[in-house]
């Protein structure tokens, strides 16, 4: 997953382009925005998603969207609210829980 | 139509900066660079070329918004760009760029141009294997792991259409430009290479929806597995992320290892790719995640077996 801050607001999301399974997006570590950062974008094939949002506004999944991570500040911490276990792809031989 | 392969790709990118930085990391060496963009170069002098996307002197955008604006295709002679000429030129505006080059667009809208090849030959050592029962390639004293070898991409392999007509396209670059097909993934499409090229494939296609037309991904060819494995791993140390691989296809048989760009298209390294004459039979099989490889690996955090961890 991956967090977006703008000013005091944040933005959190899977990092799976809904493109294709498992589709991580960034093109570095903590590289997920457009050159101007007003839009997250995914460097498999290009695709803007609204950083507020999450909806695909061009690109290979358009009007497909984002999901969502609830997460919430407590005291300045970031948390995540309720279940989540990392969505990577699975690898033969390891047992995944 | 003696047409050797992809010479050059022109992209018009959204941060031309991160894309400097990226090409750099992948192993490119920068050919010149002004608030424009530039050149980033193979060994052979095959090229990545990136503008910004509002740059005037780029051809147009492809409806979709791909980053990719022209292919640029290297041919042996100016004869074979005399022949191309005459014969795009009969249903479409082929226009010459002053310096022997000429432009025009595929049935579907991607931006051409066809060249004297900018490619050097090039004389550089293999990747040498000692194989049991043969006599030793590597020879004595000779180290195989050198994990300061340079790893530079040698020269532009292959790129990869999303195309929203394939019978359309592959008819194109077969009937009209003599690509030859190699080999076939049924409905999804198939490898071609032109005609005065020996490797499996320049060019391969997928059939998508026109929102999608583009630039799948380009691949250049390293050295050898080795190289391949080398390079791959220091762009995942750099913090790059990897799409697949690495692995080695079962058509081409070429290694592997995709990776995110900012360039808006992913990134291959490949190596050991077969090679092919007018002696081959055309292959077909449906494709899926079997056919698409021999093996896939994943790169780990490097780990040895050491002793038994104390519990206190």
């Amino acid at each position: 997953m991956f967090i977006v801050r703008r000013g005091d607001r944040l933005f959190a999301w899977r990092n799976a382009c809904p493109h294709y399974d498992h589709a991580r997006m960034a093109w570095r570590k903590d590289e997920f925005l457009n050159g101007d950062r007003s839009r997250i974008m995914c460097a498999a094939h290009g695709a803007m998603f609204e950083i507020e949002t999450g909806i695909c506004t061009i690109g290979p999944c358009p009007g497909k969207r984002l999901k969502k991570v609830e997460i919430e500040v407590r005291n300045g911490e970031v948390w995540i609210v309720g279940r989540y276990a990392p969505g990577m792809r699975p690898r033969a031989g390891v047992h995944q829980d | 139509m003696r047409i050797i392969g992809p010479d050059e790709l022109v992209f018009g990118v959204d941060d031309l900066e991160a894309c400097r930085t990226f090409l750099t990391d992948y192993g490119l060496t920068e050919a010149g660079w002004s608030d424009a963009g530039g050149t980033f170069v193979a060994l052979d002098n095959t090229a990545i070329t990136i503008r910004n996307r509002d740059d005037a002197g780029l051809p147009k955008q492809l409806a979709s918004g791909n980053t990719l604006r022209q292919t640029v295709y290297g041919v042996e002679d100016a004869a074979s760009i005399d022949a191309i000429e005459a014969e795009l030129g009969k249903d479409r505006e082929v226009i010459r760029d002053g310096n022997g080059a000429i432009v025009c667009e595929d049935d579907l809208g991607f931006t051409l141009k066809f060249q004297v090849t900018r490619r050097a030959k090039v004389d550089l050592e293999p990747e040498r294997v000692n194989s049991p029962g043969a006599a030793p390639a590597r020879g004595f004293n000779k180290i195989g792991a050198n994990e300061a070898a340079e790893a530079k991409p040698r020269t532009l392999s292959h790129i990869v259409y999303f195309t929203p007509d394939m019978p359309k396209m592959e008819k194109f670059y077969v009937e009209r430009l003599k690509f030859v097909v190699t080999d076939r993934f049924t409905g999804l499409g198939p490898f071609l290479r032109p005609q005065a090229c020996i490797d499996h494939h320049t060019l391969f296609m997928l059939h998508t929806p026109p929102y999608m037309q583009g630039l799948e991904h380009l691949a250049f060819h390293m050295q050898g597995p080795t190289e391949l494995m080398l390079a791959g791993s220091r762009m995942i140390k750099k913090g790059y992320e990897s799409f697949w691989g690495p692995g080695r296809h079962k058509f081409g048989s070429n290694w592997f290892w995709y990776f995110n760009a900012p360039l808006a298209t992913h990134f291959e390294y490949d190596a050991d790719m077969d090679i092919h004459d007018d002696d081959w039979t055309p292959r077909e099989t449906d494709v899926g995640a079997e056919s698409a490889q021999m093996f896939l690996f994943e790169n780990v955090d490097k780990w040895f077996p050491g002793g038994p961890d104390d519990d206190h």
